[in-house]
């Protein structure tokens, strides 16, 4: 159709850091939507959090108008991709949505291994990939090694990709031309049946749950009444459009387009990303391939901390729900920490992701028990029972035995870290599948590992021991049987529930002597000395004690200055606020966060 | 109820009629201590003549802003160094006070001095004008630690300074001492101890030093070439001392503070310690009058300015609340050894004392008299010995 030919629907795909966000910034200003002077850095990443982190977590898509150098107007509609190993699928269903990538590889840094991950998602939906090389203002760059990478190891011609610098704007005018002659036009057929993926959704007070959506056939206007096909739900259409970012609504969107679609939807769980929306009048005959309802993989108790009210956690959390499909929480009790809630995420990012937006937007202090991942506990009796609490582990002689989640991970890394890696690897209890050198210099490894060791610290470890060059992806392979423990924590002889944690059984005896040393720099002298225990059953295999405090005293108290004195005595209090009493021991609330961080010396 | 009492409290604070005390800081050192964090300046011949007139003014302005003249019990000359002022300047300052306030009969007046920096005549000057008590700034009776202080003064200046003061007459003095320095084994501390004995002064102040954030000393501790004293070394010196005093004849009155007899006491020092009204004056000198605390500059240059163009230098006034006042006469009053008076906290803020407090307080205050911190007796709350050592852990309940 006439009007397909003027419109390309792509993506930008990169490494963490590749700069994905700065090349979306330039475009933007190039096609002149935004003014440079109104440009906040990094338009698309429009979380706080997100800026902070350099890291894109819900996507965001806009619609540009580009005149080309041949004088025609063409459409781009820019779709954002989230940068990070946690949301992959969320990756995926933004690439199906488009039918090209510009692929930015940093050329002072090659190929990682998240680029690769990318890429294969983008081969994976047919996608015509565009490399380019960025960062090309800096003196360290190194295009000619760069491009052999990418042909060698991604098998993509990259001999003519555009050498740019996101930063200074070099090389992107002779970028978005080879978008309009790499990229091709959408197709698909108007007058068919709607067939439109959702491949983003987020809840505004006003809309209630915006779709954004990428229409393959047919089309949708205000008024039409929609239906999601993996849940049969039922919408009527109030508002249909596009994003410039903002919201700019339109009278229709026809096949080809991309844009946004309200429909008093209550939460973005009953709008799942990669899911299909046809009109209930007229449906379409098969829903689009690829849709999966995400999984949580990662769970932790969120508690209320000392002064916090459950309620506002509470309302917090749903707040947060109706905006993330891959949250999910319920409520739980703990013996240490009262009433609370175990709440489910995509990874260990995801959770700190959410744990900080509580802090942060919602202005409340939480308590995170240790992160666990999904146990499946066979029992005796032959019933099957997940455990997402470690607390929660049945009495050991109903347990026949226990599996865990296991992960096929690929880390890449300059092969001068490779010994340091395997080790690391080895230490969690890795298995390695295989190696390659993708080029003279650089490494892929492929490992078998228990999810369980990735989400402690493994990722701060990999970053630690590679200087920031080791890269790592992984994805849920089955479960597998495995001699898992209970590792509990008791502080002054009282357990400690919410430090309990499932651990295999050659690792106890280290993690418990992390634990209780990593807690005895925490916890406070008291009026009495504090012994710190980690026990598996009745039996304690570590042990610290935080000595009682024998000195706590301003000398001087003259010259008049009492405020000074009073707001070091204030702070003192403020400091015990923040502490959270067990039994008879007093511990700080980032206790609970320590005993989980990466230490390189322990 | 509760809401007319502390609004007739805060009302009656206004104008109160008890005796004030004056702090007069003098910020001259010949060279500043590397643990001090007390305001002064080594170049003070640049600004002395100039300071002294605006202290002067300043006190002529502050007085005549009080409800009629106000009477003055307490005089207290801080540092700095103190014993720098020369006689011509000391008594325009006591003739200037003399003039804008009432002088008690029995006023205390005492001066910080610095045996690295005294003479006989000197002495006798401050006697002659009126000052009735010399506070010495010994710190050690070991060259090495007087050295590790970075003092001026050794051994000997201290010992020939006493024989000046009591030569010249003062009848009440007191010696500050300091424990807890990098390399002072406890033996080198009782050998000071048993020396000051032998002095004999009415007063001793003695203190674990503290690294006081941004001092030279923090800075050498931060970047580990001074070591801080153990705890349990810092407390066994702390013990050792009280015990040794005590078998002297002293009484422990405050935390860091021991008088022969009741009426050595620093009257002065006590009125912080009780909440009462003091005035200070001078660059960066703290009041408290009517239930409002001011801070002067803590800068020489901005303070001489300010007192010429407007006749105070506060950079600071806070009025405290109801809660503020009670919060403080609570802490300052558990630093003495007599404790908090149940009777005269209800005397002064018309409610019980434990009305005031909610249970976590209560609940808290009862776990340290269990592990034997703290004494409730006689109507009386107070830290015992072990309770000093946390004493900023046990007022932090109340504060």
């Amino acid at each position: 159709m006439e009007y397909q030919k003027y419109i390309r629907n792509f993506s930008i795909i990169a490494h963490i850091d590749h700069g994905k966000s700065t090349l979306a910034d330039r475009i933007i200003e190039m096609t002149g939507l935004v003014a440079h002077r109104d440009m906040k850095e990094q338009y698309l990443d429009n979380m706080d959090l997100e800026r902070e982190r350099g890291i894109t977590i819900k996507l965001q898509t806009t619609r540009l108008m580009y005149k080309a150098k041949n004088g025609q107007e063409y459409i781009f509609n820019l779709i954002d991709t989230p940068g990070h190993v946690d949301f992959n699928y969320e990756v995926s269903r933004s690439l199906a949505a488009c039918e090209g990538a510009v692929l930015v590889v940093d050329a002072t840094q090659g190929v990682e291994a998240q680029t690769l991950a990318n890429v294969y998602l983008a081969l994976d939906e047919n996608l015509e990939i565009l490399p380019v090389l960025n960062k090309m203002d800096l003196a360290s760059a190194r295009p000619d090694e760069c491009k052999e990478e990418i042909e060698e190891v991604i098998g993509l011609d990259a001999s003519n990709a555009p050498e740019i610098s996101a930063k200074t704007g070099l090389g992107v005018d002779e970028l978005l031309e080879r978008i309009i002659d790499g990229v091709p036009a959408p197709e698909g057929d108007v007058n068919a049946p709607l067939k439109a993926l959702i491949f983003d959704s987020k809840y505004d007070n006003y809309l209630g749950v915006i779709i954004y959506t990428r229409i393959f056939d047919g089309s949708v206007k205000k008024g039409d009444v929609i239906q999601l096909m993996s849940t049969n739900k039922k919408y009527e259409v109030t508002e249909v459009g596009f994003c410039s970012p903002g919201l700019v609504p339109t009278k229709e969107l026809k096949a080809g387009e991309v844009g946004y679609i309200c429909g008093s939807i209550k939460q973005v769980a009953d709008a799942r990303v990669g899911d299909t929306i046809t009109l209930a009048s007229r449906p379409t005959a098969e829903p689009l391939d690829g849709y999966k309802k995400v999984q949580s993989m990662v769970f932790c108790g969120i508690y209320p901390a000392e002064g916090e009210k459950y309620e506002g956690v509470k309302d917090a959390l749903e707040k947060l729900q109706v905006n993330d499909a891959a949250f999910s929480f319920e409520p739980e009790t703990s013996q240490a920490l009262g009433y609370g809630f175990r709440c489910g995420f995509l990874g260990l990012l995801h959770m700190e992701i959410i744990v900080e937006r509580l802090e942060r937007e919602f202005d409340l202090s939480v308590i995170t028990t240790s992160p666990s991942v999904i146990y499946k506990v066979i029992k005796t009796d032959g019933t099957v029972e997940m455990l997402q609490n470690p607390s929660n582990l049945p009495a050991p002689q109903e347990i026949d035995h226990i599996e865990e989640p296991m992960v096929k991970a690929n880390i890449m890394i300059p092969n001068e870290y490779v010994g340091s890696i395997m080790e690391l690897c080895q230490q969690r209890r890795g298995t390695m599948l295989h190696m390659e050198y993708i080029t003279p210099t650089r490494v892929q490894i492929h490992y078998d590992m228990p999810l369980n060791e990735v989400i402690y610290d493994f990722f701060d470890a990999l970053k630690s021991k590679t200087r920031g060059y080791g890269s790592l992806e992984y994805e849920f392979d089955r479960y597998e049987k495995s001699q898992l423990v209970k590792l509990d924590v008791l502080l002054n002889r009282d357990l400690v529930d919410a430090f309990s944690m499932i651990v295999h059984e050659s690792k106890a005896y280290n993690r418990g002597r992390f634990v209780c040393e990593k807690l005895k720099e925490i916890i406070p002298m008291h009026q009495f000395e504090v012994p710190i225990q980690a026990s598996i059953g009745q039996k304690v295999i570590a042990r610290e004690t935080v000595r009682a405090y024998r000195k706590d005293v301003i000398a001087k108290c003259y010259g008049g200055d009492i405020s000074r004195k009073k707001k070091l005595l204030e702070k003192q209090k403020e400091g015990k606020k923040r502490m959270r009493q067990f039994g008879t021991v007093e511990v700080p609330q980032e206790a609970f966060t320590a005993v989980l961080k990466y230490d390189e010396n322990k | 109820m509760m809401r007319t009492n502390k609004f007739e409290y805060i009302e009656s604070r206004k104008n109160s009629k008890e005796p004030l005390g004056l702090y007069i800081h003098i910020p001259f050192c010949i060279r500043k201590c590397p643990y001090c964090d007390f305001y002064s300046i080594d170049n003070y011949e640049d600004f002395r003549k100039k300071y002294i007139e605006a202290l002067i003014k300043e006190i002529k302005v502050r007085a005549s802003l009080m409800r009629g003249k106000r009477l003055v019990d307490t005089i207290f000359f801080g540092g700095g160094t103190p014993s720098l002022l020369k006689y011509e300047e000391l008594s325009e300052i006591i003739s200037e006070i003399k003039r804008s306030f009432l002088l008690a009969n029995n006023i205390e007046i005492s001066l910080e001095c610095n045996p690295g920096a005294l003479s006989f005549e000197t002495l006798q000057d401050f006697k002659t004008l009126g000052v009735n008590r010399i506070s010495l700034g010994v710190q050690s009776l070991n060259n090495n630690v007087l050295k590790v202080l970075g003092r001026i003064h050794d051994e000997d200046k201290v010992l020939e300074t006493v024989k000046l003061i009591k030569a010249v007459g003062f009848q009440n003095y007191s010696l500050d001492l300091m424990f807890g320095v990098p390399n002072q084994t406890m033996d080198i501390w009782l050998d000071t101890v048993e020396k000051v004995i032998e002095l004999s002064p009415t007063h001793i102040s003695f203190y674990s030093l503290e690294f006081m954030e941004g001092t030279p000393f923090d800075i050498k501790r931060q970047a580990g070439v001074l070591q801080e004293t153990s705890s349990e070394l810092d407390r066994e010196m702390y013990h050792r001392a009280l015990d040794r005093f005590e078998e002297a004849g002293y009484s422990q009155y405050e935390i860091s503070n021991m008088a022969k007899s009741e009426n050595t006491r620093c009257r002065h020092n006590l009125k912080y310690w009780n909440l009462e009204e003091y005035m200070g004056l001078g660059v960066s000198a703290h009041s408290y009058i009517g239930g409002v605390r001011f801070e002067n500059s803590r800068n020489i240059e901005e303070y001489i300015n300010c007192i010429n163009e407007k006749g105070n230098s506060f950079i600071r006034a806070y009025e405290n609340t109801f809660e503020d006042d009670v919060t403080e006469y609570v802490f300052t009053s558990l630093r003495k050894n007599e404790g908090l008076c149940l009777e005269d906290f209800e005397k002064r803020f018309h409610i019980k004392f434990w009305d005031f407090y909610d249970m976590e307080c209560i609940r808290q205050w009862e776990s340290f008299v269990l592990a034997d911190f703290v004494v409730e007796k006689d109507g009386y709350l107070r830290l015992n010995r072990k309770g000093m050592d946390i004493s900023n852990r046990i007022m932090s309940i109340f504060v």
